[in-house]
Order: C-alpha cells, then sequence, then structure tokens
C-alpha cells in the first residue's frame, strides 16, 4: 500500500504510576494499521495490548501516562490534541467496542437512547432523526424486530445482542478506525462467530479499519489481514496473519501456537485398558430452582438440568462441554452434593448418595473434591497457600501436626510448585500457580474423584496447556477419576476419555472426543464444532505443533 | 524471565516459580511504602487530635490544673490564665473538669460502638449468612428499630432504664446496632457468593466453621472504618442523653452535662462553651480519620 497510513504508533510506551513506583505496561511498542484494513493485537493477559489500545483514543486510566512515542492519526499527532479535541475524535472518527458487554451499557436507560446519543453528542442529529437512525443501526447489526427493541433495558437482551448493541455504537458515526478490545471474549462460542461474521461484514461496507485486541490467535489469524503479537508490553512478532500464523519467526509466537489447544491438536490421555467398574454413576438428575416471572412474582419451575445420566468409570476423565445456561456447572454441584437434585440418583462406588447428610456426606466429602473456575476467588486471600492446603487435613483431622505440615510440602511439589510458596499468600502468585494451589488442595484429602469446574478456562494458553499437563500426569499417578466441566470442545478433546454435550440442561450427544468430533450427529455438536475459530476460514486446522 | 521449557513438557521441578509474576498486592508493600498510604492530610490531623485526646485521659489528673470537684476560687470568673476555660456556678474551673471530662465520655462512646459493633455483626452476620426464617425475623426487628430518630428511642430506653451514665451507655447499644447489623448482611451477602466459600464447604466444614473462618473476616475492614466514622455522632449521643438529664449525673465533668449546666448560665458562656469545644476537637478528628481510611481502603481510589 502506498498512501499514507490511516493510523501509525511509534515506539509508544505506557507507564502507570503504582505505590512501588512506575510500572511500565507498554515499551516501545509500534503498528500500523492502513485504512480499511483488519489488524489484530494479540498477548496474554499483561501483554499490554488493551493498553497500547486506550493509549490510541486517550482513555488511559489516570494513574497512566505516555511516556515517550507517538500516536498518529489521519495526519494528525494525537498524543497533541487537547481532552476537548479528543472528544471529537472520540466514537466520530475512532470508535471503540469495550470488552463486556454486561457492564458497558447503562442498566437504567433504554438500549435505544443509549445509541441515539452518540449521534446527539456529536451534533450529528437531532433526537427524532438520531432514533430514526439508531433503529437503522440495530436492524443493521441483526436485531430482529428493531423498533419494538429500541425502548428495551439491557436486561432484555442477551450477551450476544448486547454485544451487538455496543457494535452498533461503536459504528453508528462511520468511524474510519474501530477498536474492538476483546469484543467476543465474554461470549459463547457460537454467539462469537455470529458477532463477529457482522462485525466483519459492516466494517467492510463501512470500509472501516479495525483495530482488535484478542488473546486468541486462532481468531486474530482469522478474522484480521495483519497481525501483532506482543508480550510483556513490546511487540515481539508482526506480519500478515497467514505467515505468523504459518511460520512464525519469534519463539514465543511458536509456543503460542502449540499450546492453544486446536480440533487439531492429538489427545493427551490414552484410553484405559479394559473396563473400570465406575466410581460415580448419574440416573436421571434434574434439578428445578424457583423463579418469580411476571408482575406478581409467581413462582415457576426453572429447569437447570433435565434426566441427566452417566457414568465416569475409575481412572478415566468424564467430559461436560456446553454454553453457558446449558446446565452443566449445576452438574457439577450435585456431583458435588453442594446442591441436591430435584429428583435422580448419584451413587458413589455403587451405593446411593442421593439425599445422604451428618457423618456419610462428611465421610463422601473427602473422596469427590472440587476444583473452581476462577483461581482467584478460590482461594480464601486472607490465608496462606500452606493454611489454605491444610485446611481440608484439619477439618478432617488427618494425622498430627507435623505430618500435616509435611504434607502440605509433599502436595506443593506435586503440583510442580516450590513448598517455600507455603508462606505467601494467593494475591503474591500467578493465576497458574493459583490454580496449583486450588489442585494441590483438592488432593490433599487423597480424593477419588475431582470436578473440575471449568478449571482452565481463566488461564493464558500457555499456563493452560501446563495444568492440562498436570492434571493428566496426576491422574497417571495417582489413578483419579476427573469430572472435567468447560465450554471449550478443544481442550475436553485434548484431555477427556468420555465426553457429553449438554444444551438447555439435557444431553444431546454423548461418546468419545474422536467419534464425537470427527463424525458429529446431532446438530448442536455440528455447530459448535464449526463455530471454533480455526485460523483461516476452510482451513481445517491451525498448524501442526511443533 | 524465559519461558524456555516447551508448553506441554513437565514445567520443571518447581515450574510453577517460572510463571510470569502477578501483580503484588498492598500487603506485600514494604512497611514504609504502605505507611505512606496513610500519609495523607486528614488521616495525619485526625490521629493527632485523637492521640492528644488519649494522652488526656491517661494524664488527666496530672494536667488539670485545679480539682475538678471542689472550688478552686471565686465562681462564675470568664476565661483567664489562671482559668483557661473560665469557672462554673460553683467556682470549679471549667478546663479541668474538661479534662477530667474526657476520661467519661470517650470511653462511653468507644465502647458503646464497640459493643454496637459486635451485636450488630453478629446479627447482620447469622442473617446474611443463613438466611430464611432467621433473616426474617432478624432483619424486620433490626429495620423497626432503625425507623425510630435515634435521639427519641435512645430517651426512651434510657428513662425506662433510668439516669445514669451505664443506662445511656445501654441505650445507645439499643439504637446504634442496626447499622451494623445491615451493613455486615449485605457485605454477608456478596461474600457468601464467593467460590472460596464454596471451597470450604466442599471440604466438609461446617456452615458456623465457614462463616467464622471465609465470611466473616472478609467483611471487617467497612465495619471498622464505618465505627471510626460514627464515633462522632455517638460522643455526641451520649452528651445530648446527658444535656437532657438522662445521662451522666452532677457532679460528674461528663461533656454534655457541663453543657447543660452551662446552659442555666447563659451569660457566662465558657461554661457551655468549654466541652463545647472539646467535642467538636474529638469529633472532628474521628470523623477526618474515618474519612482517610476509607479513602484508603477503598480499591477505587488506588493509585490517586
Amino acid at each position: 500500500m502506498t498512501t499514507a497510513p490511516l493510523l501509525q504508533v511509534r515506539d509508544l510506551s505506557v507507564a502507570f504510576r503504582t505505590d512501588r513506583g512506575d510500572v511500565e505496561a507498554v515499551s516501545g511498542a509500534s503498528l500500523t494499521v492502513h485504512a480499511g484494513q483488519t489488524v489484530a493485537v494479540v498477548g496474554e493477559s499483561g501483554s499490554g495490548k488493551s493498553t497500547l489500545t486506550a493509549a490510541v483514543n486517550r482513555l488511559l486510566a489516570p494513574n497512566g501516562r505516555v511516556t515517550q512515542g507517538s500516536v498518529t492519526f489521519d495526519g494528525v499527532d494525537l498524543l497533541a490534541r487537547s481532552e476537548r479535541q479528543m472528544n471529537g475524535v472520540r466514537g466520530k472518527q475512532i470508535g471503540l467496542v469495550p470488552q463486556d458487554p454486561m457492564s458497558n451499557l447503562n442498566p437504567l436507560r433504554s438500549v435505544g437512547s443509549q445509541i441515539a446519543e452518540v449521534f446527539t453528542v456529536h451534533r450529528e442529529a437531532r433526537v427524532r432523526e438520531a432514533k430514526k437512525k439508531a433503529v437503522e443501526l440495530l436492524e443493521r447489526v441483526g436485531i430482529a424486530d428493531a423498533g419494538r427493541r429500541y425502548a428495551q433495558y439491557q436486561h432484555e437482551f442477551s450477551g450476544g445482542m448486547r454485544q451487538r448493541v455496543l457494535i452498533a455504537m461503536g459504528l453508528a458515526l462511520r468511524p474510519q478506525l474501530l477498536i474492538a478490545d476483546e469484543p467476543t471474549s465474554a461470549l459463547d462460542v457460537t454467539v462469537q462467530k455470529t458477532v463477529l461474521d457482522q462485525l466483519a461484514e459492516l466494517t467492510e461496507t463501512m470500509g472501516t479499519a479495525v483495530l482488535l485486541v484478542t488473546h486468541d490467535l486462532a481468531l486474530a489469524a482469522e478474522r484480521a489481514d495483519h497481525v501483532v503479537v506482543m508480550r510483556k508490553g513490546a511487540v515481539v512478532e508482526e506480519g500478515p496473519a497467514q505467515t505468523v500464523l504459518t511460520s512464525p519467526t519469534a519463539e514465543y509466537t511458536r509456543l503460542l501456537i502449540s499450546a492453544a489447544p486446536s480440533l487439531a491438536t492429538s489427545s493427551m490421555v490414552t484410553p484405559p485398558e479394559g473396563t473400570a467398574e465406575p466410581i460415580i454413576e448419574v440416573t436421571g438428575l434434574r434439578k428445578e430452582y424457583p423463579v418469580r416471572t411476571g408482575a406478581l412474582g409467581r413462582r415457576t419451575p426453572f429447569t437447570a438440568v433435565d434426566d441427566v445420566s452417566f457414568t465416569i468409570p475409575r481412572g478415566t476423565t468424564v467430559g461436560i462441554v456446553g454454553e453457558s445456561g446449558s446446565g452443566k456447572s449445576t452438574v457439577a454441584k450435585m456431583v458435588l452434593k453442594l446442591a441436591e437434585p430435584t429428583a435422580g440418583e448419584l451413587a458413589f462406588e455403587g451405593t446411593s448418595v442421593t439425599g445422604i447428610g451428618g457423618r456419610e456426606l462428611f465421610a463422601f466429602r473427602r473422596r469427590v473434591q472440587p476444583v473452581f473456575q476462577n483461581p482467584y476467588a478460590a482461594l480464601d486471600s486472607r490465608y496462606t497457600v500452606g493454611d489454605a492446603i491444610r485446611e481440608p487435613l484439619d477439618v478432617h483431622g488427618v494425622g498430627t501436626p507435623a505430618e500435616r505440615r509435611a504434607k502440605v510440602a509433599e502436595l506443593l511439589s506435586q503440583v510442580a510448585l516450590d513448598p517455600e510458596l507455603a508462606r505467601r499468600y494467593p494475591h503474591e502468585l500467578s493465576g497458574g500457580q493459583r490454580q496449583r494451589v486450588a489442585i494441590a488442595r483438592a488432593l490433599a484429602l487423597d480424593p477419588d474423584v475431582v470436578v473440575l469446574d471449568e478449571a482452565v478456562s481463566a488461564l493464558d494458553v500457555l499456563v493452560q496447556a501446563q495444568i492440562l499437563e498436570l492434571l493428566v500426569s496426576l491422574q497417571r499417578r495417582l489413578g483419579l477419576s476427573y469430572l472435567f466441566i468447560s465450554h471449550d470442545l478443544a481442550v475436553v478433546r485434548m484431555i477427556c476419555h468420555v465426553v457429553h454435550v449438554m444444551r438447555a440442561g439435557s444431553i444431546v450427544e454423548s461418546g468419545s472426543p474422536a467419534e464425537l468430533f470427527h463424525h458429529p450427529t446431532h446438530a448442536y455438536t455440528r455447530a459448535l464444532l464449526d463455530a471454533i475459530p480455526v485460523g483461516e476460514a476452510g482451513s481445517p486446522s491451525v498448524v501442526p505443533a511443533g | 524471565m524465559t519461558i524456555t521449557a516447551g508448553p506441554l513438557a513437565e514445567a520443571g521441578p518447581f515450574g510453577g516459580t517460572a510463571l510470569p509474576q502477578a501483580p503484588l498486592d498492598d500487603e506485600k508493600l514494604p512497611f514504609r511504602a504502605r505507611l505512606r498510604r496513610f500519609a495523607r492530610p486528614q488521616i495525619v490531623v485526625g490521629a493527632t487530635v485523637v492521640l492528644v485526646w488519649l494522652l488526656v485521659i491517661a494524664l488527666a489528673g496530672v494536667l488539670a490544673p485545679h480539682d475538678p470537684f471542689s472550688s478552686s476560687g471565686g465562681r462564675l470568673l470568664p476565661p483567664s490564665g489562671e482559668h483557661l476555660f473560665g469557672t462554673d456556678s460553683l467556682g470549679r474551673d471549667v478546663f479541668s473538669r474538661v479534662l477530667h471530662g474526657a476520661r467519661l465520655s470517650l470511653p462511653i462512646a468507644v465502647l458503646a460502638i464497640v459493643l454496637s459493633v459486635l451485636v450488630g455483626s453478629l446479627v447482620g452476620a447469622v442473617a446474611g449468612f443463613f438466611g430464611g426464617w432467621v433473616d426474617a425475623v432478624l432483619m424486620p426487628t433490626a429495620d423497626i428499630t432503625m425507623a425510630f430518630p435515634s435521639i427519641l428511642l435512645a430517651m426512651a430506653v434510657a428513662a425506662a432504664l433510668g439516669p445514669g451514665l451505664a443506662n445511656a451507655f445501654l441505650a445507645i447499644v439499643a439504637v446504634w446496632w442496626p447499622i451494623y447489623a445491615r451493613l455486615v448482611r449485605g457485605q454477608i451477602l456478596s461474600i457468601k457468593e464467593r467460590e472460596h466459600v464454596l471451597a470450604a464447604r466442599a471440604i466438609g466444614m461446617g456452615r458456623w466453621a465457614v462463616l467464622r473462618k471465609h465470611v466473616l473476616p472478609h467483611s471487617l475492614t467497612p465495619v471498622s472504618v464505618n465505627a471510626t466514622m460514627d464515633l462522632g455522632s455517638i460522643i455526641i449521643l451520649v452528651a445530648s442523653l446527658s444535656f437532657l438529664g438522662l445521662g451522666a449525673l452532677p457532679p460528674s465533668p461528663e461533656w454534655g452535662a457541663m453543657i447543660t449546666d452551662g446552659a442555666a448560665n447563659f451569660y457566662q458562656w465558657w461554661i457551655a462553651a468549654g466541652p463545647g469545644i472539646a467535642m467538636v476537637s474529638v469529633v472532628l478528628a474521628v470523623n477526618f480519620l474515618g474519612d482517610g481510611l476509607r479513602d484508603v481502603f477503598d480499591v477505587k481510589n488506588r493509585g490517586r
């Protein structure tokens, strides 16, 4: 391209003032976006990718500041502009689609009026005309019955529809550049696909350039022309999407690509020899929650889980995949006996444990342990790592104090952590370290079954790969059985022996990962598989690992 | 820090330590940096004044130039070098009485706050954590109590129990606990949904133990900040009850009682002004302190 670039970021550094002095979040990053081009910025959490884009339209947190470099947009130095001049740029020339559709709309105002506001703020239209334009925009982002939807509030919209509304707001004034910061990370995979399709179609017809921020390299490669890989505030690699993906030059990019689970990644587990007896048996499990509906608040039962049956053979991993609201976490809670089923049977080692309490339940807790999704929330911030791991031993009165201390050290090394970490607090650890601590705690009582509820979903892809590897090796060594709950089919494929696909409370399809992912029979399973970003539309896989 | 091993390779014997370091939280800051966060003008001024009053409480006997209970010269003398705040209708030195009064007014207020916090937190924690009928019984009780103007209710309780500083103290606790019950209940409702609470239940821990070990401690920061800010109101409430004749009885140098005494001698303004100034200084100081502490603990204010 010979024309001047639309956006040119040169040698940009951003620092945040903290109690511990300045912390540099972006150091000397450069990138270029040409008109109409889609450029993806890829990186793990803490890589500075969001900070970089926030610096472009000057929306850094109050303690952040640009320490060097320049941002030139459409021939103008944005860093030299006054705050007032920037207000004219934001929304009008540079649109923004924020990350979280749940918190970025005002719950007290109708969704439509918030889109119309974009026009009136920039004096592009009067109120009446703005409303008309907002309705048009809602239609264009694929919201049916837009006239009626205009007057509704955000709680009447699903996550995917809210994200479409935010896209409509970002594109309202036909900006030359749209910054989309993880626009679909909070959405289910099938919804993600339709939202991204819509976004691509709109920006193409409008000729809008897109700066797409994402942690998902495959998604970036599928959606962008040009990919910029960031790590620790610096750009480690950039180039045309396909080149970066197929022949990466930076070691870090290669690691990212090989660690990213895809449907082409080979399974990490070997099928068990012979047939093991089931350690957990679930039959006809059903869970209803009372929900208040209507103006009178009448209680009508909502069925979260409906007639779910499966077994977990000893020493194997059984996966449950499904999107949010499919009831998969409710199943996990019932297997853990943290929620009582409305109907159905739960048997442990052939004995029914439905409705047990007191001493029997206490004994059951020793055998079945959970690891939850969020390694930040699952550990009590006021307890040291050692105390957190020792707590189950204390509660169950296992061993003498000295033996418990020894056990804590042993557990820490079992999950590949330095036993010295026992004295630290959870906030001093990284996400992956915390999840290892949560696993060590779950293993403290030598359980037979570990229920992993989205246990790797919140982790960066490299860390996720390490934790999966740890889980597999623990299973081999200790003969553990796992119930593995996830929304991520690629991860489930890597670690599970048997997979059940859940939708709206029921299991719609079951089978081994190989059968299920190569010959799906149910339409929903196929839709799930189709929605996974694979690098480039049409290409069957990312790249062979290695 | 570089990642050298292949991602799917076993992450070394202690591979976890090679992971990216999460940003440290404030609790791990060096002591000096932690201390610097408290170096706000409000906190420094508030803490200094509170410290001065603590010294007064400890050393009132030494600091007071005269006997607070007997005449030390003429009656109704205006402020002078000899009598800083003048003398009252019985010829007692007002300044000495204010210093001795601090020993009554301030400990009573602090004790009243502490007991209110204990009662309120317990009620709020139990109501919030167990919910159901426990909540349905306890919280309306708190709400009804809060619906009365606090001074009226405190007067009613004090009148029923009879005058005296101890009864005034009980009256204040009876009025004040619902504030903390509400506050703690709200905190508990959100804390009990956190995953670490579920994790504690999953290891077989009893519900009381979960509440005590993993829920209640997390609700204490806002409670302690609120308690500091309420201390000013409580000091005024103690004085108000004494002023109305329902608290400390003469010849006690309690500040409210002294103001009552001053009200009878309208043209000798210094009799009421002495304890009044003392009270204003304490109330302002604890409010500064409370505001400052809230700003320090409020995560949203970090980095400013």
